[in-house]
């Protein structure tokens, strides 16, 4: 009864006090006002790691071109943490002007969205002609092309060429062939301290296994999908390249088991062949390597023909207001022109992927003195690529679960596994029409 | 006349008091209602249409997430994987807990630095920690193989196998839970009267017979709580699933709450991740009331 009656005098100071609460509360949820005088645009980006400060560097010079943009460059995570972003940014309506996005990272659902502008009237003919079209079809969303192709990798063969020379090989001759693939493996896997485990492997790819098992099918003249848009994953091509797969794992024993999470660890030590792994980690690799070993990098080889996977992804801009588009255009165009190109490839590793930034003498000069840059460059003209579909997610998750289940178990069913992949990403595409 | 005065008064300050109380929760209301009721409504809702979250029509499909979902072979392979994980991280961890608070039920040199250490995973973010197992799990080059081998034993692939990669979970679960469940039952231990550990004693019993006969049916009400908070913590488990094995390998720490995951942000099926949402809760909420059922035999007085 005292503490009421005590509480009771103190009355009108806590109300007062718990209402400048509310207050402050509302205060701080009403965002500041933006600045005058400039133009300020957000821009979302997903370069993580060493190649993020060489996107940022592009930005600033652009700025320092315009003085009058202001340009508020952030990094969001991996593609990932991007697309979650982008749809949490959609639902609250807080996106940025211009977004970087993965090729495999929601392209038709955040298309389907209506925020991103279709970027058809942004392409000269000289564009079409610049840029193999393969590679715009990645982009091309109901018949529009929603994304730029920006940051563009191809899985390539990381090569030890100390090693090949320590086992009797060519080091100026990466392997053609399937067949040679695994005869090259086979030699380079070796128990060299003689106690009964494998220190040295043949082959081994990164963790992103469903992105070089797409290269295995293409390889086999095999594809994704049938030209109605369904998966296709029940084919004997796809079945042949999965088996492939299994046999490098418990035929030839040349690729450890479950273990791709450790590949680039293996390679950067030196107790890794041949590594296929994406043409963006030649910098890091190499700033890794260091003189370790001589390292270099190959074509894919081939089964029925030479074929990879486009990979990484590239610019959108999203819907504002008439300035704040015209200026995420303007910077738009100038990363994604023939020099913008030139320039991201010569600093991160990336393709440069229009013929016209190859012509330049700048980056002529560039792939002479980085030969694995110019590799990964030349692979471009096999990159295969399939429209964006709904199922995309599933087939990915789909094929890496599926891999994972036959490195496990050599005796795994793989054509019932594939067919039951299949109708499952059917069942996804059924899903979202 | 003076006596309504004061009734008045009484009124006036009470509804100063009332607008004073509300006036103080209304901060903390306001984001309950936002970001828990509002979600949760808003969820159900969307839990009977087909959406991505990004396209702005919702597609009404009845019930037929929920039909999907009861029909789906990886919804139930995630309960039966989350099953695992419950079975595998909750006894364990509740006995270790147990054993070590009544090992520091004891006011000895160091008891609080001890008590501290135990429970410091507990307020450790989750994901920094994980990354840390990540490395001591790691086949090549982690310290857990570096002491297997130095022991002579085979070297694990640990987060690397389908057969190792969930108890490798688990045992940094149970690491990570068992200076919670020591605290709790700490407390608990703390609140059994000395008299009745005396009354055994008179008795002639032994370490044993004050362990089954005091301790242990004292303890009840709270072996009760930490079960019930357990088995909610333990189906709600993601941030570690995500950061160290993304479910794999094949499906083999694919709990539930990370298939909802999959399902919303990386197939983009927002409307199924609200139902398998759903069913989690029916889940929790039917093993909650079988357990107040139980527990409301095992309250001493």
């Amino acid at each position: 009864m005292r503490i009421q009656a005590g509480r009771s005098l103190r009355t009108p100071w806590r109300a007062a006090s718990a209402l400048l609460g509310v207050v402050l509360l509302l205060a701080v949820l009403n965002a500041p006002a933006a600045g005058q005088g400039q133009v300020s645009i957000a821009f979302w980006h997903a370069m993580e790691g060493i190649k993020a400060p060489n996107l940022v560097g592009m930005v600033r010079d652009f700025m320092r071109e315009n003085p009058t943009i202001k340009v508020d460059v952030t990094l969001q995570g991996s593609y990932t943490d991007m697309v979650r972003k982008v749809q949490a940014g959609i639902a609250a309506n807080a996106l940025p002007d211009l977004v970087m996005l993965g090729q495999r990272h929601g392209i038709p659902q955040i298309s389907d969205s209506g925020r991103l502008i279709a970027l058809d009237g942004l392409m000269t003919p000289e564009d079409r002609r610049d840029i193999s079209p393969a590679l715009l079809k990645r982009y091309t969303w109901k018949q529009k092309l929603m994304v730029m192709p920006f940051q563009i990798s191809t899985p390539v063969l990381h090569i030890n060429a100390s090693r090949l020379r320590e086992v009797g090989l060519s080091p100026d001759r990466e392997p053609t062939t399937w067949d040679e693939l695994v005869e090259f493996a086979r030699r380079l896997t070796r128990d060299v301290d003689g106690d009964g485990r494998i220190d040295q492997w043949g082959f081994n790819t990164h963790g992103d296994v469903a992105w070089h098992i797409y290269a295995f099918i293409y390889q086999n003249g095999g594809d994704l999908y049938g030209p109605d848009g369904r998966a296709k994953l029940d084919s004997r091509e796809v079945v042949e390249a999965v088996q492939f797969w299994s046999d490098l794992v418990h035929k030839h024993k040349v690729m450890p088991p479950l273990a791709h999470a450790g590949g680039t660890r293996l390679f950067v030590a030196g107790n890794l062949g041949i590594f296929q792994r994406s043409s963006a980690f030649i910098e890091g690799g190499a700033a890794q390597i260091g003189t370790r070993f001589d390292y270099r990098v190959g074509f894919l080889p081939k089964k029925k023909i030479f074929a990879v996977p486009n990979g990484g992804g590239g610019l959108g801009i999203f819907r504002s207001t008439p300035e704040r588009e015209r200026t995420a255009t303007a910077l738009f165009k100038w990363l994604t022109n023939t020099r913008g190109v030139a320039r991201f490839a010569k600093e991160t590793g990336y393709i440069a992927f229009r013929r016209s930034s190859i012509a330049l003498p700048e980056m002529q000069a560039f792939f002479a003195d980085n030969p694995r840059d110019h590799v990964a460059a030349q692979q471009l003209e096999y990159a295969r690529s399939y429209p964006p579909s709904y199922a995309d997610g599933a087939v990915w998750d789909g094929l890496e679960t599926l891999l994972e289940r036959i490195e496990a178990d050599p005796r795994a069913d793989i054509p019932a596994l594939l067919r039951e992949l299949n109708i499952k990403a059917n069942r996804e595409l059924a899903r979202s029409r | 006349m003076r006596a309504a005065h004061a009734g008045r008064a009484m009124t006036t300050r009470r509804f100063a008091d009332l607008v004073t109380g509300y006036g103080f929760i209304l901060p903390s209301l306001a984001l309950i209602l936002a970001f828990t009721f509002f979600p949760a409504i808003f969820g159900f809702l969307v839990s009977f249409t087909s959406w991505d979250m990004m396209s702005p029509t919702r597609t009404f499909v009845g019930v037929s997430n929920y039909v999907d979902l009861l029909g789906s072979s990886e919804f139930w392979h995630s309960l039966g994987v989350t099953m695992y994980y419950l079975v595998g991280t909750i006894p364990i961890t509740m006995a270790l807990g147990l054993a070590l608070a009544m090992a520091l039920n004891r006011q000895f040199a160091g008891v609080a630095f001890f008590r501290i250490v135990f429970y410091s995973p507990m307020v450790t973010s989750t994901v920094a920690m994980a990354v840390v197992w990540l490395w001591m799990y790691d086949p090549i080059s982690g310290i857990l193989n570096y002491f297997l081998v130095k022991a002579g034993l085979p070297p694990q692939r640990w987060l690397g196998s389908i057969a190792t990669a969930m108890p490798s979970l688990i045992i940094m679960d149970i690491w990570k839970y068992v200076g919670y469940d020591m605290v709790i039952y700490l407390a608990g231990l703390q609140g059994i009267p000395a008299h009745l550990y005396e009354a055994v004693e008179v008795d002639g019993g032994g370490r044993w017979s004050r362990f089954r006969y005091v301790t242990w049916p004292l303890l009840a009400p709270t072996t009760f709580f930490i079960l019930v908070i357990s088995i909610i913590n333990r189906f709600k488990v993601f941030a570690t699933v995500h950061t160290m094995t993304g479910g794999g390998p094949a499906g083999a720490t694919e709990v539930i709450v990370f298939y909802l995951y999959k399902q919303a942000f990386q197939y983009f099926n927002i409307g199924y991740a609200f139902a398998i949402a759903y069913i989690l809760f029916v889940i929790i909420f039917c093993m909650t009331l079988v357990q107040w059922r139980i527990g409301k035999r095992v309250h001493y007085q």
